[in-house]
């Protein structure tokens, strides 16, 4: 009862003239970012950020929240009507979205991808609402080493589920760890790897590090690939429509619908997985397990709401450990994160008690933020949509900027500009040599808090590194993290062992 | 694993006594000796099993690709580097305007008329949006470069 009006006050506030702008161009935006091929949507979330620097906390984190949740939707509208995925996490819905239009049933795809994104979300913010207080108030019982192994948990996540060699995932995720270590340490204020340099003894913005890798980075290999020219395909005017489905159609999908956003807001709240993962893992469930398995691929509509139910399911799934433990579980959320500690707010169950109303604020603002992406789907996409038109040099070239003052504008530095380049060509580096840069992102926000309640927990146990194992909670978590860790090499093994068996068979994916 | 070791004798140097079990270098120390470790069990694989039989991922990159730099890729980095350069010299306006021309002539976007445009709208923009709205305060330049980014900040009002 106390959450529902908790969530009513969060909706009133949610009106608020700011909070309600802020609420809208996030949504625009969102929908822009996903659209445009150049620009995936942790890099529109970075951008953002310092238009954030001088609002207050509540509009703030409402902006970049509803562009995290809108560009999770956006994308669909390129890859079903043109066959370009906006982002990764669009791929899926190409297999039967662009099936569907090339049968001409366009509006219908759209419709019922309209319809996946605006039923995932909602059910997993509900999910998100009643399980963040039980969340929080199970958090309040952490102490240092739960803390430390809860970091870990999710660094070692990251590194599981990122999909790429876990050599060069550890070798991401050590160099983020040093670089939090540059300059004074938080326990005992000694500086370290500054090299003499007073620049360095302030340690280095981890903002800088993710404007650099995933802006500047992110625009210096689509330059080395060869930008694209304006899309040539046109769908023609009256192509881009959505017509959304009877509600006989939606009970005969009760089913996936439902699977899809229990995995989308479970996979959501695990550190590392996120929406991309979801919409692959979600597709492959129906490929499994769906009463339309042997059509999956050939445009139904049952590979359209799988993916973009899950999708849409992870944002208010991610939001729980983010609010709740302050862990962001994936590049958006860690923007997030970054806003909230601009801001002087540190999330974690604390924040339940201090700042309540803005918990609630932020999860009222996903069921409005549903709402607005819907209206925006159906009478405003056609508009949205011409920003395909545009080169991406020009784009790019803007993006650059965007970067050069985000970074600017948080200290005033012009080191900052020059940490923001070099980490735009490690970026570049890492994704030519296939090295993963969100364990290097995280490793950079989450090292200090790692190695403050490593280093108070050894403190306090006289040293004793069993701690981290004996205590039930810390040992439970220690034990997911170890599992994690090793279930890729097990499960590498043994599909080595038994040929491979793709989650998705290929012949499927057309 | 040279880096980790470099970094490991650096991060030695900040050890102090603390009458503890744990000082400012364990933390960064654990990490080096992980990261070397890591470094090693790569190399060890690499030598033990051969590449071909790697996962894709493993393999590392570019074996058969071509590993010269694209020339807008050298262009465009340079472009930038020289940005951050000059920025506080020439100042924001001028600096973004031809940054901003030159990145989209580099990335194959040749209508000049319209980049010309767009330059100089965009850097009119950015000046206005964020000295203005967000209250940043952008690199003015230095002599006459300073001149014309006062001469602008007092067309568009900006205090």
């Amino acid at each position: 009862m106390e959450v529902a009006q908790q969530l009513v006050a969060g909706l009133a506030s949610c009106f608020e003239p700011v909070s309600f702008l802020a609420l809208v161009v996030g949504l625009v935006v969102g929908m822009l970012v996903a659209v445009l091929p150049g620009l995936t949507l942790v890099m529109g979330v970075v951008l953002v950020l310092p238009f954030t620097y001088s609002m207050p906390l509540v509009p703030a984190i409402i902006m970049l929240t509803a562009m995290y949740l809108s560009g999770t939707y956006g994308g669909a509208f390129t890859a079903i009507l043109f066959r370009i995925p906006g982002e990764p996490l669009d791929v899926p819905l190409l297999w039967d979205g662009y099936q569907m239009a090339r049968k001409g049933a366009s509006a219908q795809a759209l419709g019922w991808t309209l319809f996946s994104a605006v039923f995932g979300g909602l059910v997993s913010t509900l999910a998100a609402v009643a399980m963040a207080p039980q969340f929080a108030s199970f958090a309040l019982k952490f102490d240092t080493p739960e803390y430390f192994a809860l970091i870990l948990f999710a660094l070692t996540s990251v590194i599981a589920l990122g999909g790429a060699s876990m050599v060069n995932a550890f070798i991401s995720l050590f160099l983020g760890l040093m670089i939090a270590c540059v300059g004074a340490d938080g326990v005992f204020g000694v500086e370290r790897l500054t090299f003499g340099s007073a620049i360095l003894s302030d340690g280095i913005e981890y903002l800088t590090v993710m404007v650099g890798a995933y802006g500047i980075g992110e625009v210096l290999t689509r330059l080395a690939q060869g930008f694209r020219g304006p899309t040539q395909q046109d769908p023609g005017s009256g192509a881009v429509s959505t017509k959304l489905p009877s509600l006989r159609a939606v009970w005969r999908l009760r089913a996936t619908m439902a699977r899809s956003s229990v995995i989308g807001t479970l996979l959501g709240i695990v550190p590392g997985a996120g929406a991309t993962i979801a919409s692959f893992v979600a597709y492959g469930t129906e490929a499994q397990y769906g009463k339309s398995k042997a059509k999956l691929g050939e445009g139904i509509p049952e590979g359209i709401v799988a993916p973009q139910t899950a999708t849409t399911a992870t944002v208010a799934g991610a939001m729980v450990p983010l609010l709740t433990m302050g862990i962001p579980g994936s590049g958006a959320t860690a923007v997030i994160l970054g806003a909230f500690l601009l801001h002087g707010v540190q999330p974690g169950p604390q924040v339940f008690m201090t700042n309540g109303d803005l918990v609630y604020a932020v999860f009222a603002s996903l069921l409005l933020g549903l709402i607005g992406m819907g209206l925006i789907g159906v009478f405003a996409i056609k508009l949205l949509i011409k920003v395909l038109y545009l080169p991406e040099a020009v784009t790019s070239a803007f993006v650059v900027m965007f970067c050069f003052l985000g970074a600017f504008a948080a200290r005033g530095s012009i080191t900052d500009l020059w940490m923001i380049v070099a980490f735009g060509i490690i970026g570049y580096l890492f994704e030519k040599l296939r090295f993963p840069i969100a364990p290097m992102v995280l490793g950079c926000i989450l090292g200090a808090q790692a190695e403050t309640a490593y280093v108070t927990t050894m403190l306090s146990y006289q040293g004793d590194p069993t701690v981290f194992f004996t205590r039930p909670i810390a040992g439970t978590i220690m034990a997911l993290a170890l599992i994690s860790l090793l279930s890729p090499l097990a499960l590498g093994f043994w599909r080595n062992r038994r040929t491979i068996v793709p989650v998705v068979p290929p012949t499927r994916i057309p | 694993m040279a880096i980790a070791g470099y970094l490991y004798f650096k991060v030695s140097q900040s050890a102090v006594a603390t009458g503890g079990p744990v000082g400012p270098d364990t933390w960064p120390k654990a990490i080096l000796v992980l990261a070397f470790l890591t470094c090693l069990f790569a190399i060890a694989r690499n030598l033990i099993v051969s590449g071909a039989s790697l996962p894709a991922s493993d393999r590392g990159s570019g074996a058969t690709e071509d590993r010269r730099l694209p020339r807008p890729l050298l262009w465009g980095a340079g472009l930038t580097v020289a940005y951050v350069a000059l920025v506080s010299t020439v100042g924001f306006f001028l600096c973004s305007l031809l940054y901003l021309a030159g990145f989209m002539w580099v990335g194959g976007f040749r209508r000049s008329r319209a980049l010309a445009a767009i330059s100089v709208i965009g850097a009119l923009a950015f000046m206005f949006v964020f000295m203005k709205i967000v209250y940043v305060s952008l690199p003015l330049g230095t002599g006459p470069f300073a001149a014309l980014s006062h001469l602008l900040m007092n067309v568009m009002g900006i205090r």
